[in-house]
């Protein structure tokens, strides 16, 4: 049976304020707007320095479904400031970390899999790697998460088979 | 500036814009970007309750949120927006930022009802990209089953044929050719 499709006119308001006259040459919007992002930078570091020394120091603790959320949490904070000012590869190893932890049974988390990316994530950000051990670092996490999140998945098949 | 043209005239000096991110940096970054970009009337909210209710009583040309807020995800605000018979803005454009998807909610990232997801970290041109495709998206807007929205099978057919492949309905798509993606100065 095919579900009935109810159309409702309306009006993109955008759309035509966008073009009125006025307004800004797209090259020089892109340009203030990059400029207005770069004045954050030195915020946006300290930030980031913050979050991930609470991630480093919430891996080291216990892992209950609480702090699992927190981290994902945070995690989910540097994917989403890191590239903005120029650490797109601790954006990456934050992205791996809510991987790992999005696909974890939160009651069971891998810790050495969370510290790993922890430290992966100190020191993409203190240490002038090159990019070439850039990236071997965010190969390994890949495997880290891969192994870890099938793992979990072995483990929530184990006790419906039993 | 893979799909815009430089040259070319964007005003949204009289758009009232809603930017909605329960992070400080997160609103700050979005902030900066959009003053930049020439808006002037920006409304801050960290909680989609916050946004909700101003949406009640204030027009708003164009929505940009977060996927995670503190009382709600992005997605499930972009879904009680859709369904809370506000018109106009219940039918305005939505723009949703995304840092890492968790896998219960790609069907909410769908089906909530947003003209566009824009995956992290977002930069100044891509945001730029994105409204100006969501001030050019003709698709009209449907009510079939629980969704309410733009109809995404029309961008699947339109989309696809005319500006090339898209990742999958819903979720950031490739940056439209110039000639498409670019607004004509004074053509409203």
């Amino acid at each position: 049976m095919s579900a009935v499709v109810k159309h409702i006119p309306y009006q993109n308001r955008l759309a035509k304020l966008i073009r009125k006259p006025g307004g800004k040459r797209i090259a020089d919007a892109l340009q203030d707007a990059e400029a207005n992002v770069a004045a954050l930078r030195d915020e946006g570091l300290q930030e980031l320095d913050r979050i991930i020394a609470s991630i480093f120091r919430a891996g080291r603790g216990e892992l209950g479904p609480e702090a699992v959320e927190a981290i994902y949490v945070d995690a989910n904070q540097i994917v989403g400031v890191a590239g903005v000012f120029g650490y797109a590869k601790v954006g990456a190893a934050a992205f791996s970390l809510c991987e790992l932890l999005d696909r974890s049974d939160p009651g069971r988390c891998d810790r050495m899999a969370v510290q790993v990316h922890a430290d992966t994530l100190m020191l993409l950000r203190n240490e002038a790697l090159s990019e070439e051990q850039s990236q071997v670092l965010l190969d390994g996490l890949k495997q880290v998460t891969a192994r870890a999140t099938a793992a979990a998945a072995r483990g929530a098949q184990a006790p419906s088979s039993s | 500036m893979a799909g815009l043209d430089p040259k070319a005239w964007i005003n949204l000096g009289q758009a009232t814009v809603a930017l909605v991110d329960g992070t400080e940096l997160g609103m700050q970054i979005l902030k900066q970007i959009f003053s930049g970009l020439g808006a002037r009337s920006l409304r801050c909210f960290g909680t989609a309750a916050e946004a909700l209710d101003f949406a009640r009583h204030t027009e708003l040309t164009l929505i940009v949120c977060d996927d995670t807020l503190p009382d709600m995800s992005g997605y499930d605000f972009v879904n009680k927006l859709r369904h809370a018979g506000m018109d106009p803005n219940s039918f305005t454009p939505v723009i949703i930022v995304s840092g890492h998807t968790r896998q219960k909610q790609v069907a909410a990232a769908r089906d909530c009802g947003a003209n566009f997801v824009v995956a992290k970290p977002m930069s100044a041109q891509t945001l730029l990209e994105r409204v100006v495709w969501v001030a050019k998206d003709g698709r009209p807007f449907v009510e079939v089953g629980g969704y309410l929205g733009p109809d995404r099978r029309f961008k699947e057919v339109e989309a696809e044929a005319k500006r090339g492949r898209r990742r999958h309905d819903g979720r950031t798509a490739e940056a439209d050719p110039a000639s498409q993606a670019e607004p004509e100065r004074g053509a409203a």
